[in-house]
């Protein structure tokens, strides 16, 4: 046991004893708080990319891709990584979609795609006849439809529309790029449409 | 001896004037150093001079045979404050007050001006990096731990507004997973409610299935790193427009970009960063000079040849190791440098402390009150040798 002499001794006992009177109460979690800090900007500071995609804020450089002159980005979802549009009104879209579970296989989404634009199903024979094109180094099923297209959720056909997509698997996976929009539109976008297949691509990380 | 005060107030003042009680605070002060200076092995610099030197009080594990004993402990903020109280009370208040004491007046009143331009450094110092390649000019510093979420305002040409709305990180880093605070701002056309803080977070790519997953992405939490400086902290926010949906994002101190939500055509960058403080003239880099010691990669001398720029005048400077620029309240210092692709990129730290000379002035009015005091003892023991002694 220390003994203390008794000056310390009573200093100690006093000190904790005045702690419970000093240690500040701590803070309840409120509900609403209001913002009253600023910060000056700085001149020499980078503006920030607005509108940024996930990808890009979160710098995955898994994938990568050019947007070609003339397209513009749109909102990007889960669901379409890249989402492109294009056109005066921005009428015709293009996007990729990477799903894991392939949604069914090459031929379901042909035949999917097929009835969005009012056409019939095609067979295993037809569809091993379609030409192919690459998609990020996996050569996949290259599938050009015209018809009226009739988008998800929507309940009216647009006539006269052309579809341009491609159709890959990876293992499990599936990779889509599809291309929608006004025929005579999509006819003049279809040079970009390869430009903007071609500059797809997925990077490994780096060790 | 005088006798003992019997009234409330003279027994506070004799408690808080006592010997007894510098000596316990210093035995304390003593103990927690010691304490304090191992906890850094374990828990960091950061987290241990906050838990022992900037505390009120603390809970120190004794490790006794493989069992963890919780010992409560005054924290270092506390023993500064009373030490202050006990040197006011017993060697400035009580202290006979004449020319023999004047040198230990000075000498104590210095050590209070020293607790002091601590406490005023506590409160108002700031401190952070300013990275610059050769080339590249700045006018900013960034806090080495000081996290915000920010809101910085575009209109819809793009101009951004000259200040940005700043959360910093005591209003939310309480806010772990299931614990939320919604903030709002008197401009702010929506309110953000903030959650799920991580001090140290990977974001990740989320499973089609991860219903916790926000736009794609996940945050991952991560082992804290024992230097702060390496925490890359997240949160998760939903944005609430006053009219619109909601919208959830993941804030990421590493994200490259802001997460934009756009309300009335206005666009608002949100974003979680280190704080930013502007500097009132900037710093241009022109060339960085690294001297090694022969034969080793070990750094000799780091020189910045910089231009400092205030309101258009340009003004040669060299920054160097232990060779600051000072300007205006602030201190640039040489602190390292990195090399990357882009190039040599020479890290300056910037501080500015109101009392950043106070130490040095207490030192010197230390010494000199206890060079009068020694002097004085020296005059008199001499002048009392000198006198004849008078035979018994």
């Amino acid at each position: 046991m220390i003994h203390l002499p008794p000056g310390p001794k009573a200093a100690c006992l006093s000190l904790f004893a005045f702690l419970p009177f000093v240690v500040p109460s701590c803070d309840r979690v409120s509900e609403r708080m209001e913002i009253t800090q600023t910060r000056d900007i700085s001149t020499y500071e980078a503006k920030p990319k607005l509108n940024a995609y996930p990808q890009e804020r979160f710098g995955d450089e898994r994938l990568r891709w050019e947007t070609p002159s003339g397209w513009a980005q749109a909102e990007r979802s889960q669901m379409r990584p890249v989402n492109l549009t294009f056109g005066p009104n921005k009428e015709g879209e293009c996007y990729l979609a990477m799903l894991p579970g392939g949604a069914g296989g090459v031929l379901a989404n042909v035949n999917r795609w097929r009835k969005q634009m009012g056409q019939p199903e095609m067979t295993e024979e037809e569809l091993a006849k379609l030409p192919k094109k690459t998609l990020m180094g996996i050569q996949g099923v290259y599938v050009t439809v015209d018809g009226a297209y009739t988008s998800v959720g929507a309940t009216e056909a647009k006539p006269d529309h052309r579809m341009l997509g491609i159709v890959a698997s990876l293992g499990e996976a599936g990779l889509f790029v599809k291309m929608v929009g006004p025929k005579a539109l999509v006819e003049a976008n279809t040079t970009a449409f390869d430009q903007f297949v071609a500059s797809l691509s997925l990077r490994t990380p780096q060790q | 001896m005088s006798a003992k005060p019997t009234s409330l107030p003279g027994q506070i003042f004799a408690f808080f004037s006592s010997f007894g009680l510098a000596i316990a605070v210093l035995s304390f002060l003593l103990l927690i150093t010691f304490l304090g200076t191992l906890a850094q092995k374990e828990m960091g610099l950061l987290d241990s001079q906050r838990l022992y030197f900037d505390s009120w009080w603390l809970i120190h594990d004794v490790n006794l045979g493989g069992t963890l004993i919780p010992l409560p402990l005054p924290g270092g903020g506390l023993l500064m404050v009373v030490l202050f109280v006990n040197m006011l009370c017993g060697a400035v208040i009580r202290l006979r007050k004449g020319w023999r004491t004047i040198g230990v007046l000075i000498s104590h009143v210095a050590i209070m001006f020293m607790l002091v331009a601590g406490f005023v450094s506590f409160l108002y110092k700031t401190e952070g990096a300013m990275p610059l390649f050769e080339g590249q000019a700045s006018d900013q510093y960034q806090s080495y731990h000081d996290r915000i979420i920010e809101i910085h305002r575009f209109d819809a040409t793009g101009k951004a507004d000259d200040k940005a709305l700043v959360i910093p990180m005591k209003h939310f880093t309480d806010l772990e997973p299931g614990k939320a605070r919604t903030f709002f701002a008197k401009d702010l056309p929506f309110e953000i409610q903030v959650t799920g803080y991580r001090r140290n977070a990977n974001v990740t790519q989320a499973e089609e299935s991860d219903k916790t997953g926000i736009d794609g992405y996940r945050v991952q939490s991560v082992k804290n790193a024992k230097e702060d400086e390496a925490n890359v902290s997240a949160v998760e926010i939903s944005v609430k427009p006053k009219e619109g949906a909601e919208q959830k994002a993941i804030l990421w101190e590493r994200a490259f970009e802001p997460f934009t939500v756009k309300v009335g055509g206005n666009s608002y960058a949100i974003s979680l960063s280190r704080m930013k403080w502007k500097l009132p003239f900037a710093i241009r880099l022109n060339d960085f000079v690294r001297e090694l010691h022969p034969g080793t990669m070990k750094a000799k001398k780091y020189t910045s040849h910089v231009t400092k720029i205030t309101s258009g005048k340009e003004e040669p400077k060299v920054v160097t190791m232990n060779v600051p620029v000072r300007d205006q309240g602030f201190v640039v210092y040489q602190a390292s440098f990195s090399q990357s692709t882009n190039g040599e990129q020479s890290v300056f730290t910037v501080a500015s402390n109101p009392s950043d000379q106070w130490p040095l002035w207490s030192c010197v009015a230390v010494a000199a009150g206890l060079i009068i005091h020694f002097l004085m003892h020296l005059i008199r023991f001499l002048s009392r040798s000198m006198k004849p002694k008078v035979a018994v």
